[in-house]
């Protein structure tokens, strides 16, 4: 599965093995807010300014009602401006600052020094200064008084150090201050404004701030999950969705096709997770080839090797997780003894859904890199029949090495094209069919599908799953005594490639949804928008990125009743039992070639007839006269002396005995 | 003054001994060939100096011509290519015999005997014939050629024959009977000519075959069907027959496997002979090989038993 | 797919036995079931009865593989093993080398074995004989033909060369495209 990603090494940071251990995803609130952190570290003042302007006129839009309370606001602001300014000047200061107040008679500092002698009057300057400033410092140093300890340690700083945490210490409060003031602007509105139009056009020509989007997506969001309360009067939901869709394409850059479709999925609360959660890597997992060696011994090699590693999880024997390693993953001497394999985690489930026995004959339909073809081979112990076909002549040089490495002898690799594969060969015991898919979800493993998939594409992909699917349902064979089962499985999150294509199947063939044997993972979808699938599709299981850490995934598993194939007439059926042979197929197929000699017995009368009458219709006029040089003049031709030419016709039953 | 002159005269007798003259006189004119770089020295040989001292006067003959051809080549145009002075030599004139012998006449096929026997001259056929119908000129053969049955729309039946019968297609048949005709004979002069028996071509795919079918069959007869796809086995037969045979053939390559270590087998004898033989003359190399003795015995004892210390699954 | 005729079995034989001798006999005739040995694109497949059966099914440009290829044959009609056959030539093997861990990745980069990186050697290993080569902890990772017999590698230097290269585990990174 994950042959292809890169494990370069990567330097080792801090400190010990487990402390980098993968966290669950980050939640919204934490990312958010460092965002935030982030953009007004690197704003400048006047940007920050700018801020603070823009959401005055947030505020002034605020209904007459309220204008009250706005005035009030934009004394505070202005205040916070001025303070902000002064600040500036207080840094300066304070840079001269060394001691404390006592010994502030006769210390001198260095730097203070200095500037006295390039220049006087700037200390003139600084005696001249707002009176709370000077408070302010004041306090400074008694606190600092306070505490002896620190005082030492400030004075072991140099000044320019000291300057520069008070200087972050000042921004700090500024940060909090200019966050507060959002807040209370929430707070007190406790609706949420959407940007007129010419905000947006306003916008949409400046290069889009970050900071404001994502300060707005929260908004946005924290207004809808209580929209009665917190709407603003004279705007739909709609309005704010839309506005929320806009904001969220640009920010996480998906197109508005893929947005959109997230959106109808899940919940507002839970899109915003699911965004994250395609933002971050899933971690490199192994799967232990138990054909070769055990998962505990495959560990303590690893181990030997410095890869920090743990088991995926309680649901899996063979899976393990690989936090960082010294070595690349990808070529230890293990990996080449086909000790293990890289394969997403979710790749694990289809498999083990599909509980392949030993001694069946197992179709594996897409099986290209071999992940899980290998899988299932490892899981029938070498033994039985295991297809692993693909489309792709290519991508099936991949299965072949990994069935090689991995010790697998079980396995035939073909190229077929899975919707052909019935006329290939059929009575399967179990089928899986990893559907190809658009890959919604997988985004954080290849981000192009955010942006490069509209409409058209899941439409083909869909399409293209139903006729893979009523393939692969042919190719079971219902009577089989321990299977005659499929599994389905993409790694899709939508729903047009998964339930509605599990749908689709039950009404075409008789199939019906059974248990996939997961017992984590979300249930399927019964019913989807306007959508009304089977009832029994909640059997069906869904995985995703924010809830379980492994790529999106859907795994349903069906279960073959019959060979018959509904709604076809009496022939269409016999034809398409996909048993062995019945007697009067057979018969049929044998009866055909004799009609076709009748037909051919006969047809020299009836080709030759065209040309008598061609013949006879034809007159006798000037020009089949004229004709007549280029017709039918040459000596008969001698049968026996044409045979003689050709003896390979004569000697052929002496020859092959030759 | 008279010094100087000296001087010079004096290098200048210096330089003239160590360096002959460029000028080269001959009796009679020597004859180039610039583009084989030959010259051609026509004068007698002075058979008394030949004879008293053989090495220096060849070589002073040598020296002269060769100084002939170069001072002929500086007569040349000369060019200047990347830092070099280069010449371009005229074509040769004198003809150099080939370096291979002639190829073999190709023998006379069939025909070609045939018509020498009977004295049948080959006689050159005009391209252009005359055509009554269209009353042009028109080529024998090929693209538009006269005659060209396939322009035939119609064909008039003949008196007293079969209307029934499909007269385009048999005209088709023959074609193809000729062509096959041909082709048999073609294979045949081929085969008599690598004096292989006649190729009775063998089975074909189809009835009327292509020319590469029959040049595969004959490539198969030729080649004592070594690729002959005929002669494979059937994939699924007699599993327990096939079993048999490859391990007939397993028996075959270990009762060979002796033969192979013979010449090992001599040596090791052969060493420990001439041990034996130089003991009492050297003592010391003895000891030393000693070792070696023992190394190459070894495996020669032990062909065969394999190891028994060896990891097995 | 098909048997392999007469010559090509005697080829193929020559070049297996090099390496696991008459253990070959244990790879046609086995207990758990027949098993044969095809030919498909000029490779040898080794694989059980009921599978090759099976295999016939699809067409032959559509099947790519079948059970465990051995190698291939050359243009020339020489025969190649390939690292594939591996998994049965190690349990067989008659002769074997193991290497110290740090000569391990060498080797499995295609270098020859050295003097220095030679860990162990089977008693008696003549010259030119096929090898299995090990790492210390019993991982097969290729096989070689010795170039010193066990009793030269004892004097030699550590800079000799002691086994050639011939197929290591790293060709399935490598060149996995023409491996089978």
């Amino acid at each position: 599965m994950g042959r292809k990603a890169k494990f370069q090494e990567k330097p080792r940071k801090g400190p010990g093995k487990k402390t980098k251990k993968q966290k669950p995803p980050n939640l919204l609130h934490l990312v958010g807010a460092k965002e935030q952190d982030d953009s007004s570290q690197s704003l400048t003042r006047r940007a920050r300014k700018h801020l603070k302007k823009l959401h005055q006129i947030e505020a002034k839009r605020v209904t007459s009602k309220q204008k009250k309370e706005q005035n009030k606001r934009e004394n505070i602001t202005s205040e916070g401006e001025t303070a902000s300014e002064s600040d500036v000047e207080d840094d300066v200061e304070e840079n001269l600052k060394g001691f404390t107040d006592q010994n502030q008679d006769w210390l001198i500092p260095k730097g203070k020094k200095r500037k006295l002698v390039e220049s006087d009057h700037d200390e003139e300057d600084f005696e001249g200064q707002d009176s709370d400033d000077v408070l302010k410092d004041e306090f400074d140093e008694d606190e600092s008084n306070s505490d002896n300890e620190k005082q030492d340690e400030e004075e072991e700083l140099l000044p320019v150090e000291k300057a520069s945490k008070k200087l972050q210490k000042k921004q700090k409060e500024m940060r909090k201050l200019a966050e507060e003031e959002l807040k209370t602007n929430i707070a007190e509105s406790e609706t949420y404004v959407l940007p007129s139009g010419q905000e947006i056009e306003k916008e949409t020509a400046q290069s889009p701030d970050l900071a404001v989007i994502s300060q707005r997506i929260k908004d946005i969001v924290h207004v809808l999950s209580d929209f009665a309360s917190r709407r603003e009067d004279g705007r739909s939901r709609n309005d704010y969705v839309d506005f929320l869709r806009k904001d969220l394409c640009l920010y996480y850059g998906y197109n508005d096709f893929m947005m959109e479709k997230l959106m109808e999925l899940f919940p507002t609360a839970e899109l915003i997770e699911v965004l994250e959660a395609n933002e971050v890597q899933r971690p490199v997992t192994i799967r232990t080839n138990t054909l070769k060696t055990r998962r505990r011994d495959l560990a303590q090699a690893l181990i030997n090797r410095s890869v920090n590693l743990d088991p995926v999880g309680k649901w899996s024997k063979v899976g393990l997780v690989i936090y960082d390693s010294q070595v690349p993953i990808g070529a230890t001497p293990e990996y080449l003894a086909g000790h293990y394999i890289l394969q997403g985690a979710a790749s694990l489930l289809p498999v083990m859904a599909l509980a392949p026995q030993v001694n069946e004959k197992v179709l594996d339909m897409c099986a290209a890199p071999g992940g899980k073809t290998t899988h299932i081979a490892s899981l029938m112990k070498n033994t039985g029949v295991l297809f692993a076909n693909d489309i792709h002549q290519d991508r099936a040089k991949a299965t072949v090495g990994n069935i090689h490495r991995l010790g697998i002898t079980n396995t035939i690799v073909c190229c077929h094209d899975g919707r052909k594969f019935p006329k290939v060969i059929t009575g399967f015991d179990r089928v899986l069919l990893d559907a190809p898919c658009s890959g919604t979800g997988v985004v954080a493993k290849d981000p192009e599908v955010k942006t490069s998939k509209d409409a058209k594409d899941i439409q083909r992909c869909s399409h293209l799953q139903k006729e893979l699917i009523l393939a692969a349902i042919d190719c079971l064979d219902a009577h089989s005594k321990s299977g005659g089962y499929l599994v389905y499985s993409t790694c899709s999150i939508l729903p047009e490639e998964n339930e509605w294509v599990i749908d689709f199947a039950l009404k075409k063939r008789n199939v019906k949804v059974v248990p996939t044997g997961l017992d984590f993972g979300k249930e399927g979808l019964a019913k989807y928008r306007e959508y009304r699938f089977h009832p029994s599709l909640k059997h069906t299981r869904r995985f995703y990125p924010h809830t379980q850490n492994m790529d999106g995934f859907f795994v349903a598993k069906l279960k073959k009743f019959s060979n018959l194939i509904p709604n076809q007439d009496k022939l269409g059926k016999q034809e398409n039992e996909n048993t062995s042979m019945s007697k009067e197929k057979e018969a049929k197929l044998l009866d055909k070639p004799n009609e076709k000699e009748k037909d051919s017995e006969d047809s020299p009368q009836v080709s030759t007839s065209k040309y008598t009458k061609s013949t006879s219709k034809v007159t006798p006029s000037s020009k089949t006269v004229h004709r007549k040089k280029f017709a039918w003049r040459t000596k008969k031709p001698d049968q026996e002396r044409i045979k003689g030419i050709r003896p390979h016709l004569k000697k052929k039953p002496k020859l092959s005995k030759k | 003054m008279a010094e100087i002159v000296e001087k010079v005269l004096a290098r200048a007798s210096e330089t003239a001994e160590k360096f002959k003259p460029v000028t080269v006189s001959k009796d009679i004119d020597v004859e180039f060939d610039l583009g084989n770089l030959l010259v051609s020295d026509p004068n007698p040989i002075n058979t008394k100096l030949l004879r008293t001292e053989q090495e220096d006067y060849i070589k002073a003959l040598a020296r002269d011509n060769t100084q002939l051809i170069i001072n002929k080549i500086w007569e040349l145009p000369t060019e200047r290519f990347e830092d070099a002075l280069v010449v371009k030599l005229p074509p040769p004139t004198t003809i150099v015999p080939r370096e291979k012998p002639l190829p073999k006449a190709k023998p006379p096929t069939r025909w070609e005997q045939y018509a020498k026997k009977k004295g049948i001259q080959k006689r050159k056929k005009e391209k252009l014939v005359w055509d009554e119908t269209v009353q042009d000129w028109k080529p024998r053969w090929g693209f538009k050629r006269v005659n060209n049955d396939k322009n035939d729309w119609l064909i008039e039946v003949p008196e007293n024959s079969d209307p029934n019968i499909d007269y385009f297609g048999k005209k088709k048949e023959e074609k193809k009977e000729r062509i096959a005709k041909n082709e048999f004979q073609r294979l045949r002069n081929i085969a008599r000519a690598q004096k292989t028996k006649v190729p009775g071509v063998g089975i074909t795919p189809s009835e009327t075959p292509s020319k590469q079918q029959v040049n595969r069959n004959f490539f198969r007869c030729q080649t004592n069907g070594y690729f002959d796809s005929t002669q494979f086995e059937a994939n699924v037969g007699d599993f327990n027959k096939e079993k048999g045979k490859n391990l007939q053939i397993l028996k075959e390559l270990q009762s060979k496997k002796p033969k192979l270590d013979v010449d090992k087998a001599v040596k090791t004898l052969s060493h420990e002979e001439s041990q034996s033989g130089d003991k009492k003359k050297e003592p010391k190399r003895r000891s030393k090989s000693g070792g070696k003795k023992g190394a190459n015995r070894k495996p020669f004892v032990g062909k065969g038993k394999g190891n028994k210390k060896g990891k097995k699954r | 797919m098909r048997p392999l005729t007469e010559e090509e079995t005697r080829i193929f034989f020559e070049k297996l036995s090099k390496y696991i001798g008459e253990n070959i006999k244990l790879l046609i005739d086995r207990p758990d079931g027949a098993y044969c040995f095809r030919l498909h694109r000029d490779r040898i497949y080794y694989v059980s009865e009921t599978i090759m059966k099976l295999a016939c099914n699809v067409a032959r440009e559509n099947i790519v593989s079948f059970g465990t290829c051995f190698g291939k044959f050359t243009k020339t009609k020489k025969f190649r093993l390939h690292i594939t056959a591996l998994d049965y030539l190690a349990p067989y093997a008659k002769y074997k080398i193991w290497l110290k861990p740090n000569a391990e990745q060498q080797f499995l980069y295609g270098n020859h074995v050295m003097k220095s990186g030679l860990g162990r050697i089977t008693e008696s290993t003549p010259q030119y004989q096929g090898v299995v080569v090990y790492s210390m902890n019993d991982l097969p990772l290729g096989f070689g033909v010795a170039a010193k017999s066990t009793q030269d590698c004892r004097s030699a230097d550590p800079m000799t060369i002691v086994a050639f290269h011939q197929s290591d585990i790293g060709e399935y990174i490598r060149s996995e495209d023409t491996l089978t």
